[in-house]
C-alpha cells in the first residue's frame, strides 16, 4: 500500500496516579502524537519514579523521538539502531544539566515512516501492542522478570541492544498499535489486551478529541484495580479504513 | 457505556510473605515448634484481617527438616489460608529450603510481575545440614543463587535465630546487602512471638504505605506506636 492510501490516526492520554496525587507531586508520565513530513508516530514514557528530574525525562523521551524522526526519516535506507542512537543522543542533550540517571524514564514509540514502514520500539516497562483486522495480537518484547516498578530505561541503558523492536512492511488498515505505561500494562488482564486495543480505536476513536480526552480522563482515573497508584499513560495509532481505497 | 475497566484486573496486587521455617528435630525441644506455630498462625490472622491495605498479602510456608524442604503451605491470600500445624523432626537442609523459595520467587504463575516485592523470613534454631544429617555448607551456594535471582533480590528479608544454637554466620547472610538496620533478631521460645510481630508491623506498613515497595526498617523493639 502507498503511503498516501494509509489514513493513520492517532489518540492518546495521560493522567496523574494517585501516588503522586498524594505526594503532591505532577505526572511523571509523558505522551506525544506526531505528523509531519518524516512520518506519523505515538510515544509513551514512564519517569522513573525514584529519580528527581525523572517528570522531565519523560517529556525529553517523547521529544526525542520527535527530533530524532527528522534526521533519520531523510536518509536513505537508515539503519534502525541509528534512529535508536539518535534518541539516546537527544534525549541525553534535553536532560542537561541534569544527569542522565536522574532523569531516567522509559521510552515507547511506534512509527509509520514516509515508505509507510512501521516500527514499533520499548525500552523498559510498560506494553506495546500490535492488533490486527483478525483480532491477532503481537505483544513486543518478553515479559519482565521481576516486579512492579523496576525497568530499564533512558539514562539507565548502556546499549541500544535492550530496546525490543518489531517492524512491519506497513500498517494495515484496521490494524492498531497500543503503547501504554506500565500504571495500565501491569492491570490488564491478559487475555483481554486485544479486546481493549478494539474498543480503544472504535469507541474513543470516533469521539471528537475534547470529549475523547474527558472520558479516557475518567475511564483512567475510575480504574478497577483496587488501590492502584501509578500515573497512567496510554497512546493509540490506527490505520482507518478509507472507503475510496477499494474504488 | 465505555467501560475501560472491564480489561483490568480488579483485584490489588500481590505481597507475598514467603517463610523458611527449621523444623528439624531439636525444635521440638522447649516448645519452641509449639511457639513457632502459634506465632505464625496469629500473624497469618492479622493479615487475614487488614483491611486498609494497598496489597493482598499472601503467604507461603516452606519447612525444612525430616531429610527435605517442602511447601507446608503453598502461596495463598492470608484470609483464605487454614493453618496446619508444623512438625519437627529430622535434620536442617537449609539449601533445600533456599532453593525452593528461589522457584517459588521466579516462578511468575505464583507470584505475578504486578506484585510489589516480597518478604523473606528466615527461621533456624541450629546449623544448617545436607539431607543426610552432616554438617554441610551447602547452603551458601543455594542461598548466593537465591539472593542473586532478580526477584528475591529485591526482597525484604528477616530472620530469627532460635536458641544458643543457631548459627549466626547463616543467619547473617541471608540479610547480606540489605538495610542495615534489620538486624538477625535473637529469641528463646519465650519470645518468638515478639519477633513474628515485628515481621507483621514491618509487612502492614508497607502494605499500608503510600508506596509498598519502599522499605522501611522498623525497630523491634519499638512495636508499641504501630497498630494492627
Amino acid at each position: 500500500m502507498s503511503p498516501v492510501a494509509q489514513h493513520l490516526e492517532w489518540f492518546g492520554a495521560s493522567v496523574r496516579g494517585r501516588l503522586h496525587q498524594h505526594q503532591g507531586c505532577p505526572n511523571q508520565d509523558a505522551w506525544q502524537g506526531i505528523s509531519n513530513t518524516s512520518g506519523t508516530a505515538i510515544v509513551v514514557s514512564d519517569g522513573m519514579g525514584s529519580k528527581p528530574n525523572a517528570r522531565i525525562g519523560a517529556q525529553m523521551a517523547c521529544r526525542a523521538v520527535r527530533d530524532a524522526l527528522k534526521p533519520w526519516a531523510r536518509a536513505e535506507n537508515p539503519p534502525l539502531v541509528t534512529f535508536l542512537r539518535l534518541i539516546h543522543l537527544f534525549w541525553g542533550l534535553y536532560v542537561l544539566p541534569h544527569q542522565e540517571e536522574d532523569s531516567a524514564a522509559t521510552c515507547l514509540f511506534a512509527v509509520v515512516v514516509p515508505s509507510g514502514a512501521l516500527i514499533i520500539a520499548k525500552l523498559g516497562d510498560g506494553i506495546a501492542a500490535i492488533r490486527d483486522v483478525g483480532g491477532n495480537l503481537e505483544i513486543l518484547g518478553e515479559e519482565r522478570q521481576g516486579f512492579s516498578n523496576q525497568t530499564t530505561a533512558l539514562g539507565i541503558a548502556r546499549s541500544t541492544q535492550e530496546w525490543r523492536v518489531i517492524t512491519r512492511p506497513c500498517l494495515s488498515p484496521q490494524t492498531a498499535v497500543l503503547l501504554a505505561t506500565d500504571g495500565i500494562a501491569d492491570d490488564l488482564v491478559s487475555n483481554r489486551i486485544g479486546d481493549f486495543i478494539h474498543t480503544l480505536v472504535t469507541e474513543f476513536g470516533v469521539m471528537p478529541p475534547l470529549q475523547r480526552r474527558h472520558a479516557l480522563h475518567r475511564e483512567l482515573r475510575n480504574w478497577s484495580t483496587p488501590n492502584h497508584l501509578d500515573d497512567k499513560t496510554l497512546a493509540v495509532l490506527w490505520c482507518k479504513q478509507v472507503e475510496e481505497q477499494s474504488k | 457505556m465505555i467501560r475501560l475497566r472491564d480489561f483490568s484486573i480488579p483485584s490489588p496486587r500481590m505481597m507475598p510473605v514467603i517463610i523458611l521455617a527449621d523444623t528439624s528435630g531439636s525444635m521440638s525441644q522447649y516448645g519452641k515448634i509449639e511457639a513457632l506455630n502459634r506465632a505464625i498462625a496469629e500473624m497469618i490472622k492479622i493479615f487475614a484481617d487488614e483491611q486498609d491495605v494497598r496489597a493482598e498479602i499472601h503467604v507461603a510456608v516452606i519447612t525444612f527438616g525430616e531429610d527435605r524442604a517442602r511447601l507446608h503451605q503453598p502461596l495463598q491470600l492470608a484470609h483464605q489460608i487454614k493453618w496446619i500445624d508444623m512438625e519437627a523432626k529430622g535434620v536442617t537442609p537449609m539449601a533445600a529450603a533456599f532453593e525452593l523459595a528461589t522457584q517459588i520467587l521466579e516462578d511468575k504463575n505464583i507470584i505475578p510481575s504486578r506484585s510489589y516485592h516480597p518478604n523473606l523470613v528466615l527461621i533456624s534454631d541450629g546449623h544448617p545440614t545436607n539431607e543426610k544429617g552432616q554438617p554441610s555448607e551447602n547452603w551458601k551456594t543455594s542461598l548466593e543463587r537465591l539472593l542473586h535471582s532478580e526477584r528475591a533480590a529485591k526482597a525484604m528479608r528477616f530472620a530469627m535465630g532460635i536458641g544458643m544454637d543457631a548459627d549466626e554466620d547463616t543467619l547473617k547472610a541471608f540479610l547480606t546487602g540489605q538495610h542495615p538496620e534489620i538486624p538477625v533478631f535473637r529469641a528463646d521460645e519465650t519470645n518468638v512471638q515478639k519477633f513474628f510481630r515485628w515481621v507483621t508491623v514491618s509487612v502492614t506498613s508497607r502494605s499500608r504505605s503510600v508506596n509498598p515497595n519502599t522499605i522501611t526498617a522498623i525497630d523491634p523493639d519499638n512495636l508499641d506506636d504501630w497498630e494492627f
